[in-house]
């Protein structure tokens, strides 16, 4: 297994190095730090070139990189060109671990409800129970996030509050806590999670559940459960000692690389619940021209996905050892 | 390999960090200065004290308290009020002008006026304002007795002095227009600060806003490190108790010397709601009581009852901005060009498509450069500009512009047709409205368009500054009660690689006269005499078209009527419509 995994590091390394060369390039012709420079021309011409100095900006493109690959690898990120001279790691601390908190809560969620919803439906082909959860589940991954986002702050915000005739919403519609709250509190950040999660979760678990329905099937017409039926198992223990055992890898793998998608792919999310993580910081960045900012959230996010895909492959392989024998 | 491994640290890092924690109650905003004092430090101290008309604050325990929570569409990404920070008007309107004071101040018609912080406004009569034989001017100030910081300390000439070096020494400091001018501010009497100006500097009355307290800098006059999460101390209505990426907390300055101004409730929250759906989502739920939203497609539907809403003038002028030095230009803008673009358009048909469905009855902006909120300034110079194709046809015959297909677009000499590359931001809708109009409306005149858009980011900070533009973009630009339109049209200002980009001349418009008439409106201080140097340059840039205004933004200020009182007196101010939240109350 260590084998394996490092065999599967020594492919991603370069990869992921390639990618932040291209990234470096791309950040730096949306957000040129030369034209950052130019907008305040009151900057003084030493603390300008002090600036151009500690980007490298007048070095070749090949040392320009290498000097902030450098800088990057050792934690370095620089400080934010807009924000007055702010740090940039504790910005993407902060906002890398809102977005990893719901991300972690909504796949979660969703893996729970895909499974179950994907193993109901498999074990009852055909049926009314199969049928309807089919229909929703192509509903579900064809909803635009930005639309749904919407859709449930009105319903939980304002129509089941009118309708029950209660006074403030059900369920905040924005941000992380409560105005005015006033250190951590579990149930208030809970129940800013839950229309995130809810928006989130409704794709994932359209996937998931079709993912495992199609598995649970595949599975439960293999030999090994016509023999467990055979050796006169029960039926509760068929599904779920050997079925939903077995029909977990897809699943489980998928789940992780999905990990590394959202951390980078929540802008619209972040953005209709006011849920300050890595999606919005990306937004902001690239709306101000921000390099440092758009840079690292890029890479950092690049990285992740690269990361989670590692985690998927060697869950992959202690889920099914075949894998690694290979 | 290593990447592998600073992936993993960083993920655990950042799963380990702050998970979106709240400020701690307990624990006013870092006071990194010298002299700065929290929110609790200055409760109670001489909150009864009589104001100067002699009128009882209201102290906390006649208050008729609550909180408001406010949306804001833009989170400032720092405080400092002189750095580059400031550049956002989100930070003007949410933070400084709550817990900052100035010496001159706008009513809610936006006319200037001395602050709480004088005993008097500077006039000629009163010999506050002297225009010397040997050519420069004098401004003396002289500042209330009753005027005081949050932490107790009076405001004094020595705040006025240091404020006037900080803008100068402060490292990135936006804007220091008119403070170059001063040569010595004395600060001698504590209650009087004379201030020198080496020439006649017209606008004057909009300097030393915000003014700073000396005594929190321990004398450093480059602020440029300090006030960037925070801004311990006040000489405003209110307080700041704390504020971070996810939320700002005020409370009531106790300190506050105007008893007319003293707020009325016990604090208010201030929480970011970028989106706009978002935004009136919130008003709509109640988790917000007001917004002060960017003027939107179907606003008149959606702030309807039982939400609340009123519109006034804003302070952004938009317009098709020509830049005669685009890269992409295919022929020149010449004046006759510029003129028959401004023939071709039906710029009332246009105000109704961009601003019709956010208000009733838009306005077409006439002038170059004013806004008809602030004074007597905009007139009708571009008021003969309606379609007109004999005029568009003489204007291009002139230049030797043909049309061989009745129904094609105009060819010069060159065999170039008349298209124009246009930018805008991508994905505003009133603005891509705006152009699907006029693509529509300039055919049959002969006239083409190729729209490229681009992201805010790329055109108002990439191309915008670098000239690299247009050549006709279309953008709104922000304007100021005083007349002073220097920045537009001074020669000098053209961004170039010979002035490090650092104009704002954005159309590279180089007319002698009208940068001249520029710099003599910033030299007179006499307004019958302003008021006849602006007639004339407006009607310098009538005739010479350097960009075609077409309309005001207006400001949109909403709330919900049910939970708070007092909105709406303020939408058309420069300090924005959360101004007066000082005189809001909360109801029930």
């Amino acid at each position: 297994m260590i084998r394996y995994a490092a065999r599967r590091l020594v492919v991603t390394a370069p990869i992921l190095l390639l990618i932040s060369l291209a990234t470096f390039w791309a950040a730096g012709e949306i957000a040129s730090p030369a034209a950052q420079l130019t907008v305040n021309p009151r900057i003084s011409a030493e603390a300008r070139q002090a600036y151009i100095d500690s980007l490298g900006l007048e070095d070749p493109f090949g040392a320009r990189y290498l000097t902030w690959l450098g800088n990057f690898v050792t934690g370095d990120l620089g400080t934010s060109l807009v924000r007055n001279g702010q740090e940039v790691w504790p910005l993407v601390e902060r906002a890398m671990a809102n977005t990893l908190v719901l991300v972690g809560v909504a796949v979660a969620f969703s893996v729970a409800a895909g499974l179950a919803i994907g193993t109901l439906s498999a074990i009852r082909q055909g049926s009314v129970v199969d049928h309807g959860a089919t229909a929703v589940s192509f509903l579900g991954i064809s909803i635009p996030v930005f639309w749904l986002g919407l859709m449930l702050q009105l319903f939980f915000g304002l129509y089941l509050a009118n309708w029950l005739g209660v006074g403030p919403p059900l369920l905040p519609t924005a941000g992380i806590y409560s105005p005015g709250q006033q250190g951590f509190d579990l149930v208030d950040r809970a129940r800013h999670l839950a229309l995130p999660v809810m928006a989130l979760s409704l794709q994932l678990v359209a996937v998931y559940s079709r993912y495992m329905r199609a598995s649970m099937l595949d599975v439960m017409g293999s030999d090994f459960i016509r023999t467990a039926r055979a050796k006169g198992l029960g039926e509760p223990s068929v599904v779920v000692r050997h079925g939903v055992r077995n029909a977990l890898i897809p699943v489980t793998t998928q789940a992780a690389v999905d990990v590394g998608l959202l951390v980078g792919g929540l802008i619209v999310t972040e953005r209709v619940f006011q849920y300050p993580g890595m999606g919005l910081l990306f937004l902001d960045s690239l709306n101000s021209g921000d390099y440092p900012i758009l840079l690292a959230t890029v890479m950092i996010v690049s990285a992740a996905v690269f990361l989670m895909n590692l985690v998927a492959d060697l869950l992959y392989a202690v889920l099914d050892p075949r894998i690694h024998r290979v | 390999m290593r990447w592998g491994v600073v992936a993993v640290v960083a993920l655990m890092a950042a799963a380990c960090g702050d998970s979106g924690e709240a400020p701690d109650s307990s624990q006013s905003p870092a006071a990194p200065d010298a002299g700065a004092v929290d929110a609790e430090s200055t409760d109670g101290a001489q909150p009864s004290d009589p104001g100067p008309d002699g009128t009882e604050a209201p102290a906390p325990a006649d208050r008729p308290g609550g909180e408001i929570v406010l949306a804001v569409e833009q989170w400032p990404e720092c405080l400092n009020p002189l750095t580059s920070c400031a550049n956002a008007s989100w930070l003007l309107w949410s933070v400084l002008v709550h817990v900052q004071p100035r010496l001159m101040e706008f009513d809610a018609d936006n006319n200037i006026g001395a602050s709480p912080v004088l005993a008097e406004e500077p006039t000629v009569d009163n010999g506050g304002a002297v225009l010397n034989d040997d050519g420069t001017l004098t401004i003396t100030y002289r500042l209330s007795p009753e005027a005081r910081w949050s932490d107790g300390t009076p405001i004094t000439s020595t705040d006025v002095w240091f404020t006037w070096r900080a803008k100068l020494d402060t490292e990135g400091s936006l804007n220091t227009i008119g403070y170059e001018l001063i040569t010595a501010v004395d600060h001698d009497d504590p209650q009087t600060a004379v201030v020198t100006f080496s020439e006649v500097y017209a606008p004057w009355r909009y300097l030393f806003d915000p003014i700073l307290p000396a005594h929190a800098f321990d004398g450093e006059t480059d602020i440029s490190g300090h006030w960037n999460d925070s801004i311990p101390i006040s000489g405003g209505p209110w307080l700041q108790h704390s504020w971070s990426p996810e939320q700002h907390i005020l409370v009531p300055n106790e300190n506050y010397w105007v008893p007319e101004r003293m707020p009325l409730v016990d604090r208010v929250v201030m929480v970011p709601r970028e989106d706009t759906d978002t935004e009136i989502v919130a008003l709509q739920t109640g988790e917000a009581m007001a917004a002060f939203p960017q003027p939107f497609p179907g606003a008149k539907e959606r702030l309807a009852a039982p939400l609340a809403f009123v519109a006034g003038s804003g302070t952004f002028i938009e317009g098709l901005w020509i830049n005669q030095r685009a890269p992409d230009r295919y022929f020149d803008l010449t004046r006759n060009v510029r003129q028959a673009v401004a023939y071709a358009l039906d710029r009332e048909r246009i105000a109704d498509v961009a601003l019709g469905p956010i208000i009733d009855d838009p306005v077409v902006l006439q002038c170059a450069g004013w806004n008809p909120a602030f004074g007597d300034w905009c007139t009708d110079d571009f008021a003969h500009y309606g379609q007109d194709m004999a005029k568009v046809t003489e204007l291009l015959a002139a230049e030797g512009w043909t049309r061989p297909d009745p129904d094609g677009l105009w060819v010069n000499a060159d065999g170039v047709e008349l298209v124009l590359q246009w930018n805008t931001v991508a994905g505003n809708k009133r603005r891509e409205d705006v152009q699907a109009l006029v693509v529509e409306m300039t055919r049959p005149f002969g006239i083409g368009w190729e729209i490229i858009n681009y992201d805010p980011g790329e055109l108002f900070q990439n191309r915008l500054p670098a000239m690299n533009f247009g050549p006709v973009a279309l953008f709104a630009n922000s304007t100021n009660p005083d007349p002073s339109v220097t920045a537009f049209y001074d020669i000098d200002g053209i961004p170039s690689e010979a002035n490090g980009f650092s104009g704002q001349n954005f159309t590279a418009y180089a007319s002698q006269r009208a940068s001249d008439l520029a710099f003599a409106i910033d030299a007179e201080i006499d307004e019958a005499a302003r008021l006849e140097l602006v007639r004339e340059l407006g009607t310098v840039l009538g005739e010479d078209v350097p960009w075609i205004p077409l309309y005001v933004l207006p400001n949109l200020l909403a709330w919900n009527p049910d939970v708070l009182d007092g909105p709406g007196g303020w939408v058309s101010s420069v300090y924005g419509g959360f101004y007066d939240m000082y005189d809001w109350t909360v109801i029930g």
